[in-house]
């Protein structure tokens, strides 16, 4: 039994139907670590998140999750175990406030008191959301969209939490501001996988990457290894 | 005015009845982007569950009604499991085929075997007879079905606005790949929202009973379409606005009908129709806010 690793992939293989999209991905996430997946557009990183948390069935490999093999569980069942998602594009519930989206995001904590816990916890991450707790989450900008869809995946407390591409389309300085929160949630006790295409942002928090080439991975090692890696930055600006 | 003030009160027994259809049919339309047309079938098979305890069997009124609603239910599992389920996924338009097949199919099944003729539904001596006030007349059993629906319908909207599972089925019908992972155990939401839905059409099929004294095989047909247009006029997957929606179009119905010529009286479905076209050209998001995306 693998206690020491939270989740562990081992040659996971997945895609949509006929389409293999990702091939003997191989990661660890270590208990209290911040680790990153990184590639360019399209190499399967949002696809491997996706199977993780049982949106895509895997069609090859395991997927264990405090030893124990998650591949055949469904998304609720998964996110039960204690895994938070943050999906791409943020994917707020726009037809529910703020609040309505964390109350969402809290659906298997059972007691009101853990919850009201929580959700000062969140507030106190992200004070702007606490303002406009009450406003529908449609109206919201993108930053804030961002903002609740990380607390609604922290809502409940993860031991995991999964992020895919926290910063797309977000300003420099917002950027910075979900970065150190971040560092603040993984000091707190919580495990982090993050995707990300801005590997500058995703390297200066993690304790560990992985880069992804065309649905396999090509290379991992200390976040400030691959960051001086100079091979990476050539897979990054496209000369391959 | 009198005649006016007359059909409005009469009008408002059969848009109860719309609105609650409406509710229930805003529900699956929301959460699974269901066009229920087997909707109707639900409610008549409440209502021919309630004519076999009542009249065939002679059993009291109260068993009548648990036997509607029970009917509608079950009929509605029975339904969701077998057309609905196996195309989860599947896309708006399959799925309202495959509901076209089981309304046709379970109609013509219980037509083969009951006939279409009117089948009467008798009422107990409470909700017999009527007010008089001034030249108008209010029947007892157009209070008693107004009241109920008023209590249901609130339940209803408090249900859906303040409680969890509530806002578990908004959040579905929004997004329901990411409730999932939310940790919303989405089949489950998906079979209460029928039984919801199926409860709401068995109560519509003991009103129906109750004010026009008889049902049928086809009394669910046309029902349905008021039912779709409602929720579409009130926003799709808002209670609220399916229930306001269904009295505007029972309501509206009944005035459009009382208005007409006698010649005429065969053009009443063709109001819905006439709502649900004003409605595509001017806003066809509808009067409220929807809860899909």
């Amino acid at each position: 039994m693998s206690g020491e690793h939270l989740l562990e992939l081992d040659s996971v293989t997945s895609g949509y139907g006929k389409k293999t999209v990702i091939r003997d991905v191989s990661f660890k996430v270590p208990r209290g670590q911040i680790i990153t997946l990184l590639g360019a557009n399209g190499v399967g990183k949002t696809t491997t998140l996706r199977t993780i948390t049982g949106l895509i069935k895997s069609q090859g490999g395991a997927m264990l999750y405090r030893g124990k093999d998650v591949s055949a569980m469904r998304p609720y069942q998964i996110a039960a175990l204690g895994v938070g998602y943050c999906p791409e594009g943020r994917r707020v519930f726009g037809n529910l406030t703020a609040y309505e989206n964390l109350l969402v995001g809290a659906y298997r904590v059972k007691s009101k008191k853990a919850f009201s816990k929580n959700l000062a916890w969140v507030h106190k991450l992200f004070p702007r959301l606490h303002e406009r707790q009450h406003q529908l989450s449609d109206t919201m900008s993108g930053g804030e969209q961002q903002m609740l869809a990380i607390s609604r995946a922290l809502i409940s407390k993860p031991e995991l939490l999964l992020l895919d591409e926290p910063s797309l389309g977000l300003a420099p300085m917002v950027v910075e501001h979900i970065a150190k929160t971040l560092i603040e949630i993984n000091k707190a006790g919580v495990s982090i996988l993050i995707v990300e295409q801005n590997a500058k942002m995703a390297l200066s928090i993690s304790h560990h990457a992985y880069v992804m080439e065309d649905g396999r991975v090509i290379r991992q090692g200390p976040a400030k290894a691959i960051s001086q890696d100079k091979d990476i930055a050539d897979i990054y600006l496209g000369f391959r | 005015m009198n005649y006016f003030l007359q059909q409005l009160i009469n009008s408002l027994g059969w848009g109860s009845l719309n609105a609650l259809m409406a509710a229930g049919y805003t529900m699956t339309f929301g959460i699974i982007g269901l066009v229920n047309f087997a909707h109707g079938e639900v409610m008549m098979a409440g209502a021919l569950a309630a004519f076999w305890i009542m009249v065939v069997l002679e059993l009291p009124f109260w068993l009548g009604c648990i036997a509607a609603i029970t009917g509608s239910i079950l009929v509605g599992l029975f339904i969701e499991r077998i057309a609905f389920r196996p195309l989860r996924g599947a896309g708006m338009i399959s799925l309202f085929i495959t509901s076209l097949a089981a309304s046709f199919g379970i109609r013509t099944l219980l037509i083969m075997l009951l006939t279409d003729k009117l089948k009467p539904f008798p009422i107990p001596k409470f909700l017999k007879g009527a007010i008089v006030l001034g030249e108008l007349i209010i029947f007892k059993k157009t209070l008693v079905i107004l009241f109920i629906t008023f209590v249901v319908g609130a339940l209803l909207i408090y249900f859906i606005k303040y409680t969890k599972t509530g806002a578990a089925m908004r959040a579905m019908s929004y997004d329901p790949e990411i409730a999932g992972t939310m940790g919303v155990n989405t089949e489950r939401v998906i079979i209460v929202t029928f039984v919801i839905a199926s409860f709401l059409a068995g109560l519509s099929a003991i009103f129906w009973g109750v004010k026009f004294g008889s049902v049928r095989c086809s009394m669910g047909v046309l029902i349905v379409v008021n039912a779709f247009i409602a929720s579409v006029l009130g926003g799709i997957g808002n209670v609220f606005g399916a229930i306001l929606a269904g009295y505007i179009i029972g309501v509206g119905e009944t005035l459009f009908v009382a208005y007409l010529p006698d010649q005429m009286v065969g053009l009443r479905p063709l109001f819905v129709w006439i709502v649900f076209f004003v409605l595509l050209v001017i806003k066809p998001s509808g009067l409220f806010r929807p809860n899909i995306k």
